[in-house]
């Protein structure tokens, strides 16, 4: 028998330097029989280890190294100053005990203390969680705890102090009685420090006098010997500093083989002056200690159960929720009339016998109520993901989209007996209402059923490279240059990064001068957990037994409990997750819909087919425009460009293309065929009559999961779980040749032939990269749906919607250019009209326009909004600025734009109002100051100030740096001139030029991105809006001398003139780029050199990668608010 | 001391000349080799002098810019310092054609004052003597980027924006008026000494070895040269390269260092410092004068002050005899150089 009792894993973040995995590996490998995991304040490694343990073969034991507080508080040490430079030292300061939980009510007392730690630690605001002793005395049963040289009374010991030692003992002895054991650590470290033989001589002495039982630890941070310099690493990552000579690691915490720990038990007893029987008994005591940790990881932690809320707090009596799950869907079936339909009966019973027979009647129930909680609380819900693909999904509400409609759907894509594991339901909710909807389900569930759940962050390459840089005192900046260089990818891969990616072979030049050792350090960090936090949008319920399986720490922004736990540990320990995603088009479409309400006073219900038809003709043919923007998934440059060829019609259509456009479709080549035979260019082809039913509804053409699943279903004759299961096989390489020869071995011997085998393997083998399921792409196509319904019936609303939630890719500039652009006038921010939110506002000619928000307004705060609303009308500047009390940046900023024009006395320059501003500031500091006669204000001067007058380009500069919008006018609108000399092609008129003829276009970019490409090139897309009446102009820059010599231009410059091909594809026209200018560049050279200095620019061969200095500060980009452009690799295709 | 107003001169005659990166020790010496061509020479520490070289033109009979090609040559020769100028008709174009000036060259400004004052006009306004960072953004929201924009502005509208008294004189010297004279005075008498460190230091007892270390030397050096120090300025280096200077001024000058020690002490105590990444320390101290001339010493109480004041004589002559160092406190009998945790192939870590 042999133990280690205090053991950190790789989850006491930023302390334990190996994961569990490896811990448990080890332990068996050095015959280590028993291991603890005793991470510091937190359990979340404990489902990891178990498993680990479970692999390995070793008895796993499970408990917490916890920071307790003190007994006999120090005099309250006089408040520090705050330091000059560099920050506090981060405080460690309190004692710390390590707890093992013998038996189930042991590990509930571990969870509610390491939650109560946390708690505290919340309401301190800040610092070291720490267990308040009088929380630690009522939490005892079940639990043994270990007072090591981290301990108060152990801490006595250390300063040559035995009679306070005994004195801090009593407390421990009364609380725990039996339970308590004194642990000595022997790792030879000098004097009487923590870790010296001395101490633990000492330790184990004092046991001896008090009679009580001393256990040997190894205080393990590191499975391996040579691992003490990572741990170093993660001390100064910790403790936000370099590693101090002189307090490194010395090496001794691994995880020793037995043979050892009984050397080091010998030596501390002979320390203490036992004899040689001294040794035998610290180690039998330890051994005994393990062997009272009977913890059972099944039984007592939960691991492989599913557990479920209890009925009754769905309101039914338990043990019925079966029969109502049926009873419920039944109703609805005969209220819709589908009841007379047989498929829709017998695919109802097949779904309820899976649910049924697998047990999960509850959890279904469960997410249909939260989903009418939501709605209730009147919140949009849309399900997503292959849970909308279920019938009782959608009968129970859940789900808009009815999945026998398209016939394109299966249940097995969701549930079925070979999948066993709790199936995925997604919801989607406006982005600004996710956190109530967590409140919502907090609300019905209680906190004791109901957590959010946490997401590890783990140390990947850039993290790595900081954190050993800060050890090694590389100066700060040089390591954020190091950091920044590479992209994000695993710390392990490092330096193969740097031998083989052409971005980094400056930085490899460079590498060598840090040393081997930092490399080792750097992929030494990798995957060792580093932080937690929040996961975006994943919620656990459980039955109320959850405060006793988990500990939940308060989120730092809202405050809501949050598992220790991850997904992947939420679903071994059986509890129902439910992801609750905050979608932004959403959020757009209701704050829509409210906009029509307070406009118009009718009031929309999107979800009604009466009202909003999935056919709606006015929204289909601004899609077959290509007029997307702003509409939901569809408005990149590709899905725009798709939609022109494609001229969608009908709903379904809209479906297929939001499942066509991803990875696997596109790497399966399928978008051509789809379209030819879509436009009657080429017949409808299948590879095999059989697969007629599957493919039909998309022409012939594989687009969907389901329909892969139906097509290896069919083929090789199994069913469609199985045909599911296979597909599931293909996205993963190492299991696809199995998969192969079984799939031609079945459809061989259903009799097809090998060309048909061929053919459809191919296609199928192309479709194991990312693709929709039908459902998901339904579900997503009805959101599509109703925000091109309102963009086509209710623009200025529409916008409004999504100016204010900011869904998509493009910068929100471009969106208020297509607002102009489709009649929608836009109404510069005003501090007498405009509101918190964007509003729809009637002009005086009778128009509905758009006035900007005044939270659009750089740094401006609520409050300063609530008061400039509250506060109006205003009588003049001072008084807005006595009233509104807006702080004198904001000030400035609405002056700068022209915000305060509306005020009687705004009308004046805007360089004056900024000077009386800073006057009116200066008069209320001043005034500031108690026991002073306040002066009255300064009298408002109206005299001239001879002030340089804001010229038009400045007044433009100014909105794009304080809103971020040419609210006023057009951005280009001032190079036009130029434009029109230069004869360039306006996006009006490039729908009426030649194929294949060259133009000049210019404009704002407003994306650019560069895929992958299969053949591996760099293509670069990029899209301009030049701001005349047409869509923006999409260009690509296809691989070759002339792109790349501008792509320094198209990468770092904001206002560009191209050069290109006019490429068009039905609908669609598109611009084959080959030169690119930079357009400030030229209005620079044009005004100082007139039109032969242009030319000269012109005809000068490209920059290429070279940089070269920027004539004016807006060439690179405006700095201001918000971002002007979007850049990403983008989608393939 | 002798001023010398250039108002009523109407020749180019003043001299702006910078040194790149002068060491402190180098700098000193620079007034030596500009002291040979005009008494009128004022240092504008850390790196400029300013010279009025009109009484030179008609002793050398040499035009202004070719005494300032013979000053370059001379530092470069004699120092090895690189140095830039501008000569101009007052201080304010002499300082602004130096901060204008190609790097190693002098730029010399028409005697024309209308082309002068044109000049002054296309400069960027950051670069005008008395606007600061602060000043500059504000001037920059009114639409003033240039020197010109500023003298374009009613003066009681710069008065507005930069308050009373700097308004007037910033109107002034955009209108290319300077009424600041050249003072003929040498760099600041002070002394300094630096300690650095390999690694990132942020154990107190370190810094306040190397604290203890910087007050016995600038004490051994104030007593050989017999003078007394009145200020003593801290100045802290961090890894990003970053400063933090404090300075104290003594209720009496001192040249014992238990005293100055005692004053370094305070003022790194003073900074609170925890985490911060310490790089170097560097000592100055100021304000020297003559010992004799201090006007008598604050008798102390104190046995162990006399005792260390008693003992400073004996321990200086030691180190005159024996080398410094060759007596010193225990703290500083702690091995120094440590195996640091520094990277680097020339530094390669031991541990």
């Amino acid at each position: 028998m042999s133990a280690h009792l205090h053991v950190a894993s790789g989850y006491s973040v930023r302390y334990g330097a190996s994961l569990p995995a490896a811990l448990a590996e080890r332990a068996a490998e050095r015959g280590v029989t028993e291991l603890a995991l005793t991470d510091r304040d937190t359990v979340s490694g404990v489902v990891r280890h178990a498993k680990a343990c479970a692999a390995a073969g070793v008895r796993p034991l499970f408990g917490a190294d916890l920071a307790v507080g003190l007994a006999e508080p120090t005099a309250a040490a006089a408040r520090r100053r705050s330091p000059a430079r560099g920050g506090a030292f981060v405080d460690e300061s309190a004692p710390r005990i390590t707890v093992l939980a013998r038996d189930k009510a042991g590990w509930a007392n571990i969870c509610s203390l390491i939650s109560a730690a946390w708690a505290a630690r919340a309401e301190r605001g800040g610092g070291q969680p720490v267990v308040p002793l009088e929380v630690l005395a009522g939490l005892t049963e079940g639990l043994t705890v270990l007072l090591g040289p981290g301990s108060e009374p152990v801490r006595a010991l250390a300063a040559g102090r035995p009679d306070r030692a005994t004195q801090l003992l009593a407390p421990w002895r009364e609380m725990f009685g039996p339970a308590l054991r004194l642990e000595a650590v022997h790792l030879g470290r000098a004097g009487t420090s923590p870790g010296s033989l001395r101490l633990a001589a000492r330790t184990v002495g004092l046991a001896a006098d008090l009679d009580l039982e001393a256990v040997l630890t190894n205080a393990v941070r590191y499975a391996d010997p040579g691992q003490s310099p990572v741990a170093d690493v993660l001390d100064a990552a910790r403790l936000l500093r370099p590693v101090q000579p002189g307090t490194t690691c010395n090496g001794e915490r691994w995880l020793k083989p037995p043979a050892a720990m009984a050397q080091l038990a010998d030596e501390v007893a002979e320390a203490a002056g036992q004899g040689p029987g001294g040794g035998r008994r610290l180690l039998a005591v330890t051994a005994r200690t393990a062997a009272e940790c009977r913890l059972d990881p099944k039984s007592d932690l939960g691991i492989g159960g599913v557990r479920f809320p209890e009925e009754d707090r769905l309101g039914l009596v338990p043990g019925t929720s079966a029969r109502v799950l049926r009873e419920r869907c039944e109703s609805v079936l005969a209220e819709r009339g589908m009841d007379r339909d047989p498929e829709a009966v017998r695919r109802l019973a097949e779904e309820l016998e899976v649910v049924t027979g697998l047990g999960w009647s509850t959890f279904f129930l469960t997410v249909g109520q939260i989903v009418a909680d939501f709605k209730a609380a009147g919140v949009r819900v849309s399900a997503r993901g292959s849970g909308a693909g279920s019938l009782v999904v959608h009968l129970l509400g859940i789900s808009a989209v009815n999945p026998l409609q398209h016939g394109l759907m299966i249940m097995e894509r969701f549930l079925s007996f070979r999948r066993r594991s709790l199936p995925d339901i997604d919801v989607d909710v406006p982005a600004d209402r996710r956190i109530d909807c967590y409140r919502l389900v907090l609300d019905r569930f209680g906190t004791s059923r109901v957590a959010a759940v946490a997401m590890p962050e783990t140390y990947r390459v850039r993290w790595a490279i900081r954190d050993v840089s800060l050890a090694t005192g590389l100066p700060p900046e040089e390591a954020g240059r190091l950091a920044k260089a590479f992209p994000h990818i695993r710390a392990r891969d490092a330096r193969a990064a740097m031998a083989e990616l052409p971005e980094l072979r400056q930085t490899a030049e460079r590498a060598g001068r840090y040393g081997d050792r930092f490399w080792d350090l750097v992929e030494g960090l990798d995957a060792l957990p580093r932080g937690s936090a929040m996961h975006p949008c994943g919620l656990l319920l459980s039955d109320d037994t959850l405060l006793a399986r988990t500990p939940v720490l308060p989120t730092p922004e809202d405050g809501l409990p949050m598992s220790v736990f991850d997904r992947d540990d939420i679903e071994d320990l059986g509890c129902l997750k439910l992801d609750i995603l905050g979608n932004r088009t959403m959020q757009a479409l209701s704050y829509a819909l409210s906009e029509v309400e307070r406009t118009t006073g009718r009031t929309i219900d999107l979800d009604d087919a009466e009202q909003v038809p999935l056919d709606d003709e006015a929204a289909f043919a601004l899609l077959r425009e290509g007029e997307s923007l702003g509409v939901f998934s569809i408005d990149s440059p590709g899905q725009r460009d798709l939609l022109g060829r494609a001229q969608p019609k009908c709903f379904l259509d809209l479906v297929v293309q939001l499942a066509l456009f991803r990875p696997g479709p596109v790497a399966a080549d399928m978008i051509r065929p789809w379209l030819a035979a879509r436009h009657g260019r080429q017949p409808v082809r299948y590879p095999h009559p059989d697969l007629i039913p599957a493919l039909a509804p998309t022409l012939g053409v594989l687009v969907f999961n389901e329909q892969v699943a139906k097509v290896i279903s069919m083929l090789t004759r199994t069913d469609l779980a199985m045909g599911e299961e296979a597909r599931r096989a293909l996205s993963r390489p190492e299991r696809l040749p199995a998969l192969e020869s079984w799939f031609r071995a079945c459809a061989a011997a259903a009799g097809y032939d090998q060309r048909v085998i061929d053919t459809t393997f191919a296609q199928l083998k192309g479709m194991g990269a990312y693709g929709f399921p039908a459902s998901h792409s339904a579900a997503f196509a009805v959101i599509t749906l109703q925000s091109a319904w309102l963009k086509a019936h209710f623009g200025p609303s529409f916008y409004a919607g999504i100016m204010e939630a900011e869904p998509g890719m493009y910068p929100l500039r471009l969106l208020l250019a297509d607002a102009r652009r489709h009649g929608v006038p836009v109404l510069p921010v005003c501090v007498e009209a405009s509101g918190a939110g964007y509003r729809v506002e009637t002009g005086p000619d009778g128009r509905e326009g758009l006035r900007i928000a005044l939270a659009a307004v750089k740094g401006i705060t609520d409050q300063e909004v609530e008061r400039i609303t509250a506060a109006r009308p205003f009588t003049s500047v001072p008084d807005l600025w006595e009233r509104a009390r807006p702080s004198l940046p904001t000030a400035q900023h609405l002056a700068r734009i022209g915000a305060l024009a509306a005020v009687p006395g705004g009308t004046r320059p805007r360089r004056d109002l900024l000077l009386l501003l800073d006057e009116l500031h200066h008069g209320r500091r001043s005034a500031a100051v108690p026991d002073q006669l306040a002066l009255p204000a300064p009298a408002e001067s109206h005299a001239p100030t001879g002030l340089p007058a804001m010229t038009p380009g400045q007044e433009l500069d100014a909105e794009l740096e304080v809103i971020g919008l040419d609210a006023s006018r057009h951005l280009m609108a001032e190079h036009h001139d130029l434009l029109a000399e230069l004869g360039v092609t306006p996006s009006t008129r490039l729908r009426e030029v030649e194929a294949g003829e060259t133009v000049l276009v210019a404009g704002a970019k407003v994306a650019i991105q560069t895929p992958p490409q299969k053949s591996g090139r760099r293509t670069i897309f990029v899209t301009l809006d030049d701001g005349a009446d047409g869509p923006p102009v999409d260009l690509a820059y296809f691989s070759g001398p002339e792109a790349e010599a501008s792509a320094h231009t198209l990468f770092h410059c904001w206002l560009l003139v191209a050069r290109g091909e006019v490429q068009r594809r039905g609908r669609s026209v598109s611009v084959v780029g080959r030169r690119a200018w930079d357009l400030a560049e030229l209005a620079r050279v044009r005004a100082e050199g007139g039109t032969a200095a242009v030319r000269a620019l012109l005809a000068e061969p490209g920059h290429g990668d070279a940089s070269y200095p920027h004539g004016d500060r807006r060439s690179g980009g405006p700095g201001g608010a918000g971002r002007m452009w979007h850049a990403s690799p983008g989608a393939a295709g | 001391m002798n001023a010398v107003t250039t108002t009523s001169d109407p020749a180019a005659t003043v001299l702006h000349l910078r040194c790149h990166r002068p060491s402190f020790d180098v700098y000193r010496q620079v007034f030596t080799v500009l002291a040979d061509t005009t008494p009128v020479v004022q240092a504008l520490p850390p790196d400029s002098a300013l010279l009025q070289l009109g009484g030179a033109v008609r002793y050398f009979d040499k035009s202004p810019a070719e005494l300032a090609d013979v000053l370059q040559t001379r530092l470069a020769g004699r120092l090895g310092l690189v140095t830039t100028g501008g000569i101009g008709v007052s201080r304010l174009y002499a300082t602004i054609a130096a901060d204008t000036a190609r790097p190693s060259t002098v730029q010399v400004l028409p005697d024309d004052p209308a082309a002068a004052r044109a000049f002054l006009h296309q400069q960027d306004i950051r670069l005008l003597p008395g606007v600061g960072p602060a000043l500059e953004k504000k001037f920059r929201r009114y639409g003033i980027d240039t020197v010109g924009d500023l003298a374009a502005v009613p003066t009681a509208t710069v008065q507005r924006i930069a308050g009373a008294s700097t308004g007037r004189l910033l109107a002034e010297r955009a209108a290319g008026t300077d009424r600041r004279t050249i003072t003929a005075a040498g760099p600041p008498a002070t002394i300094a000494s630096t300690r650095r460190f390999d690694h990132d230091v942020l154990d107190p007892a370190e810094i306040r070895r190397a604290l203890l270390h910087l007050a016995l030397d600038l004490g051994a050096r104030l007593r050989a040269a017999g003078q007394s120090a009145r200020a003593v300025e801290l100045q802290v280096t961090y890894a990003d390269r970053s400063t933090t200077t404090r300075s104290r001024t003594l209720r009496e000058a001192t040249s014992h260092s238990p005293a100055l020690r005692d004053v370094l002490y305070a003022v790194f105590g003073g900074l609170g410092l925890e985490r911060a990444r310490i790089r170097a320390v560097t000592a100055r101290i100021g304000g020297l004068v003559a010992a004799g001339h201090t006007g008598g010493v604050q008798l102390s109480f104190d046995a162990a002050t006399e005792a260390a004041r008693a003992l400073e004589p004996v321990l200086d002559r030691a180190a005159a005899r024996y080398g410094s160092g060759a007596v010193a406190p225990a703290a500083l009998a702690v091995a120094r150089g440590r195996p640091g945790w520094t990277v680097g192939a020339d530094r390669r870590r031991t541990w």
